[in-house]
């Protein structure tokens, strides 16, 4: 089963066959194949262990996938060496369950890192130079838009979880992404957190047209936010289509026979 | 029993672990067998007997087994063909052992971190390792056994009466140097305090024991502060000394620690092979002693405090790299994604991710080695590396004790200012 998309459709990731096996032998995905169409919101759900994160880590190979391979905007990225995958990297941006900011650097300076992809590397990997004053504005501009321009001094250790996943989001946007990987953005945050955070992705989809891979365990999260959804099951594909196709077998079969939805408000 | 399967993840990879866990087994079971026979049979039970042959009266089972055996512990020699022997055969019983079940050798192979295919084994698995945990039970206690006998270790020399007064009279002494000991403080001072202590133990042995001992009753001399002003410049000396080998370590190390760090160098050949370098210069430089580098730098730039900043210097490069590429090690791994993940180089990552979360660790781990530094450079100046430690070693030759404790009791007041002063600091930059 595949999409049904409009014939003029682009897709901007293909994902064919991926097999991931960790060196402890845990087969973390056996061959997962699917395509993401350009603009898409495309929520991934399943049971925890069951390959999603390792899926959104193989996408930008920070896990390397076992087999397989992945079509970047119609690039295959699955064995380009360091140089050509780091410019693949600046165009996909992922936001993490535990926000993995620095924690000991302000704001602005983990808002800062997200454009360490275009660092010129003079010496050292530009690791000494000033950041220009031009990505300072910048930043201020993305903490703008997810609405902690205020914040941007303090240190991010002293930001509450909603707070440090705008963070996050603000250093994403650094990236001028055209892909955006979300590892259980809202898993540690609270109900009306998770919509304000959710709502800062959507934005970033319909506004800035980017595209979003996302995460998520609350099914009623998928349906308001997803445009189209894929399921995995021990590391296997089992569902693809539309959330709204998403029906009582279909759960059943996904979650487990004894498994009941819960709903989020 | 047969041992359950394996999910063959890499084929290779498994077989490198198992017959690394055999090697590992043949080796422990070897171990065991040269204890058994070694130190069990020839060290404790065969003189064991020998010391009932001889004593008054004799016993004459124990005479005869003796003599039979021609046992004589004073000229036993363990021959080295006999070892070869025993380790031959506990390797033979070690690798029968793990074929036949897998014990702590597997264990220590990281087998354990392998998953199995069925899971009704992993119930069977966790029996394995019962039998591995027995294993190293026997292993700690086989272990300190022989290294009790190995060190002579006698609770009685600890408590003999002769040793005790000496021990008793050198500390006097060396309290002595320590100033204000010895001043008057209403009818009498710290050092008769002090006395009359050490001589509640003195008068305990007279009560129990026939052989009566005097009592402590020396006076106080204490050294007049000119000598302490002679000192002081010396110990400034070793401060310094200890100081720059610290402060031209740490770049060296900061740098090097990255590369020394697994979590790192993971990612290519090239780099696993300078880890592997950089771990081995490591560990050769700080197996050498710090007292054997002054030696070879007093030779090679001459006695003074230079060549013992560079000892110091040499072994603080590997300690202080062995410790922050732990720190390294330590790191969270998020932040490293979070910026692998925006195409950062990898210098880039190391400088916005890794450094943040260990300059803390760094800066403490610097502080305690200057803290080490200079408690050494004291002993390095026994062998012309300057500064304090030359005074010491010359007092201590002449047996001026007090004049020991003085300077003993400097040293102490700087280690207790750089403890004092690297909390501060912690706490600052917190």
């Amino acid at each position: 089963m595949t999409f049904q998309p409009a014939r003029d459709y682009e897709f901007i990731l293909q994902v064919k066959d991926l097999v991931k096996t960790y060196p402890n032998g845990t087969k973390a995905l056996k061959g997962v194949s699917f395509n993401v169409p350009k603009g898409a919101f495309l929520a991934v759900i399943g049971l925890s262990g069951s390959g999603k994160s390792t899926l959104l880590r193989c996408i930008n190979r920070i896990h390397e996938p076992t087999s397989g391979s992945m079509i970047f905007e119609g690039r295959d990225i699955t064995h380009v060496k360091e140089q050509q995958l780091r410019e693949a990297r600046t165009k996909i941006g992922m936001v993490f369950q535990h926000f993995n900011l620095v924690n000991r650097r302000n704001v602005l300076n983990n808002v800062l890192t997200g454009r360490l992809g275009r660092l010129e590397n003079k010496f050292l990997g530009g690791i000494f130079q000033k950041w220009p004053e031009k990505w300072i504005e910048e930043a201020y501009q993305a903490l703008r838009i997810v609405g902690i321009e205020d914040k941007a001094l303090i240190r991010a250790d002293g930001l509450s979880g909603g707070q440090k996943q705008r963070v996050a989001i603000a250093r994403t946007l650094m990236q001028h992404p055209d892909l955006l990987l979300a590892d259980e953005p809202v898993a540690s945050l609270d109900p009306s957190t998770s919509y304000s955070v959710m709502n800062y992705l959507r934005d970033l989809n319909q506004k800035h047209n980017i595209t979003v891979v996302c995460n998520l365990h609350f099914l009623s999260l998928v349906r308001d936010y997803s445009t189209h959804v894929i399921a995995l099951k021990n590391g296997e594909l089992v569902f693809e289509g539309k959330p709204t196709d998403i029906t009582e077998k279909w759960f059943k079969d996904i979650y487990g026979s004894d498994a009941r939805e819960v709903e989020i408000h | 029993m047969r041992f359950p399967f394996f999910v063959p993840v890499v084929e290779s990879e498994r077989r490198k672990r198992q017959i690394a866990g055999v090697i590992i087994e043949m080796f422990i079971w070897g171990y065991f067998l040269i204890f058994l026979s070694k130190i069990l049979v020839f060290s404790i039970i065969l003189p064991g007997i020998e010391y009932l042959a001889y004593n008054d009266p004799p016993n004459n089972t124990a005479l005869n087994i003796i003599e039979t055996l021609n046992f004589d512990s004073r000229y036993f020699e363990f021959p080295w063909l006999w070892f070869f022997n025993i380790m031959g055969i506990g390797a033979v019983i070690g690798f029968i052992i793990s074929i036949k079940c897998k014990g702590f050798g597997s264990w220590i192979a990281s087998i354990s971190k392998l998953q199995v295919n069925n899971p009704e084994d992993s119930l069977k698995l966790h029996n394995h390792w019962k039998f591995a945990r027995i294993e190293a039970v026997i292993l700690v206690i086989v272990t300190v056994i022989t290294g009790w006998v190995l060190t002579n270790v006698s609770i009685a020399k600890v408590f003999q009466i002769d040793g005790l007064l000496g021990a008793g009279r050198l500390s006097l002494q060396l309290a002595c140097g320590i100033p204000g000991v010895g001043e008057n403080i209403g009818s009498s001072s710290l050092y008769d305090a002090m006395q009359w202590f050490l001589n509640l133990f003195v008068k305990l042995h007279n009560a129990v024991f026939s052989n009566h001992v005097d009592l402590f009753s020396v006076s106080c001399q204490p050294n007049d502060l000119s000598y302490f002003s002679k000192a002081i410049g010396k110990l400034a000396e070793s401060i310094y000394l200890a100081f720059i080998a610290t402060f031209f370590s740490v770049p060296i190390a900061f740098v090097l620690s990255f590369f020394a760090s697994r979590n790192l160098t993971r990612h290519s050949r090239a780099m696993r092979l300078v880890y592997v370098l950089i771990r081995s210069y490591m560990n050769i430089t700080r197996s050498i002693e710090p007292l054997i580098w002054a030696i070879l730098f007093s030779v090679w730039i001459g006695i003074g405090p230079f060549a013992g900043s560079l000892a110091l210097m040499i072994h603080s490069v590997s300690s202080l790299v062995k410790q922050y590429s732990e720190a390294v090690e330590g790191v969270e791994e998020g932040p490293i994604e979070a910026l692998q993940a925006t195409g950062a180089n990898r210098i880039a990552v190391v400088w916005y991710a890794v450094v943040p979360q260990v300059i803390l660790p760094f800066l403490a781990f610097t502080i305690y080695r200057w803290d080490i530094n200079v408690r050494m450079a004291t002993v390095i100046g026994l062998v012309g590396g300057g500064g304090i430690g030359s005074i010491l070693i010359q007092e201590q030759m002449l047996a001026r004790w007090t004049q020991v404790g003085s300077l003993a009791f400097l040293i102490f007041l700087v280690v207790w200012c750089m403890d004092f002063l690297s909390a501060r600091i912690r706490e600052a930059i917190q």
